[in-house]
């Protein structure tokens, strides 16, 4: 199917609330240990899934606020774990936990204030990075999280189908789609 | 192919792979995992709601309780006629029993009235009445009428108002004096009675 054919945010929810594509069985595994109590699977459970959260928060929360919400998503899953009925979605339970906490981040509207610019130096990130950041942000929500996923957090096409929870197919399409507006915004 | 190195990495794309490297700086740090808590103490948030819920309850029942006794109290202490009532009522009653002593006395200059010959009471001496007193009932109700000082209502009645109600007032001081007779002979048979059952 080609890709003019279709928009990409019907795409994204339809392959969403299927969840055709669920996580591999050690996942499974993991999320039942942790039910019986076992800390060190939920170390696992971090280690896997971590770096899918962050991407989820970094396309849509200011950097600074990033590590703080991944812990609070972790935390959150970690109570509510019970509630999870099918643990082989597991990945796409937290990535809908790191959207609602990326959401209610906005909604608390915390009062902030600029960092100065030295800490920024200190930081060392070329304003190149800041301003494809901003360009990757500034897309559709479909877009800019698969464009995250597969360029800061460097994960392949096929590993962010897997944690997800989305179809290959669909994340091909966004990314592709995601790609091409994103040279448009920075002009390559 | 520049679609599989977006896809899957396989092959090479520069420009990709130069947003890859910007982009480096933001990847996630592999750091701890958050601390956990010991115990997820949700029944303990419960029961803290739970003791909120159950103190609010008890400060709710505790005020609808002074409320109602608040109200009790007022509605006992106000069980009695009300002054002001009582006041206007005796003015009222004052001003018709004047008015009928008036027209009673003219009517009585007027027209002669047959003396009604009565029976005098049988007194026993060995019969001792004892009547429990208490201040009269006028008295109480000047004295209510010194505290309180009422506004006399202007009187606009005409001359064949005023002489219909006198002769309504008339009616009813013959009535009250009647009653007073029955009553007395009453008392009479009564006291005949004790004095028979005391004989006995």
């Amino acid at each position: 199917m080609p890709d003019s054919e279709m928009t990409g945010n019907m795409f994204f929810f339809a392959t969403t609330a299927t969840a055709a594509h669920k996580v591999s069985a050690p996942a499974q595994e993991i999320v039942e240990r942790v039910r019986a109590g076992d800390v060190e699977a939920f170390g696992e459970l971090y280690k896997m899934f971590a770096p899918i959260v962050h991407g989820i928060i970094l396309a849509r929360v200011r950097r600074d606020e990033v590590d703080d919400i991944v812990q609070e998503v972790f935390l959150s899953a970690y109570k509510n774990l019970n509630s999870l009925r099918d643990p082989s979605a597991v990945g796409a339970w937290l990535a809908m936990i790191a959207r609602n906490r990326a959401a209610e981040f906005y909604r608390s509207a915390r009062p902030t204030e600029d960092l100065p610019e030295d800490l920024h130096e200190k930081e060392n990130r070329s304003s190149e990075a800041r301003e494809i950041l901003k360009a990757i942000r500034s897309l559709p929500d479909t877009y800019r999280e698969t464009l995250v996923l597969r360029l800061v957090e460097g994960m392949t096409g096929p590993e962010i189908a897997e944690r997800t929870g989305l179809t290959p197919e669909s994340v091909r399409v966004n990314l592709h789609r995601g790609m091409k507006l994103l040279k448009e915004k920075l002009g390559i | 192919m520049k679609d599989d190195y977006l896809w899957d990495k396989t092959g090479e794309d520069a420009e990709i792979q130069g947003l890859e490297n910007a982009l480096q700086a933001f990847r996630f740090q592999e750091n701890a995992p958050p601390e956990l808590p010991q115990k997820v103490f949700t029944v303990e948030r419960k029961s803290g709601r739970k003791f909120f819920r159950f103190g609010f309850a008890f400060a709710a029942f505790a005020g609808v309780v002074i409320v109602c006794w608040v109200v009790w109290f007022q509605l006992s202490g106000s069980h009695q006629t009300p002054v002001a009532e009582i006041a206007s009522v005796m003015s009222a009653l004052e001003r018709t029993e004047k008015i009928a002593d008036d027209s009673f006395i003219e009517s009585r200059a007027a027209a002669p009235v047959k003396s009604i010959e009565t029976a005098p009471p049988v007194v026993n001496p060995n019969v001792v009445k004892i009547r429990q007193k208490s201040p009269p009932v006028g008295q109480r109700n000047r004295a209510v009428l010194r505290k309180i000082k009422l506004k006399e209502p202007a009187e606009t009645l005409t001359a064949e108002e005023k002489y219909a109600y006198n002769q309504l007032m008339l009616a009813l001081s013959i009535t009250g004096s009647q009653l007073k007779i029955v009553k007395d002979k009453v008392q009479g048979i009564e006291d005949q009675n004790a004095v028979i059952e005391t004989a006995k």
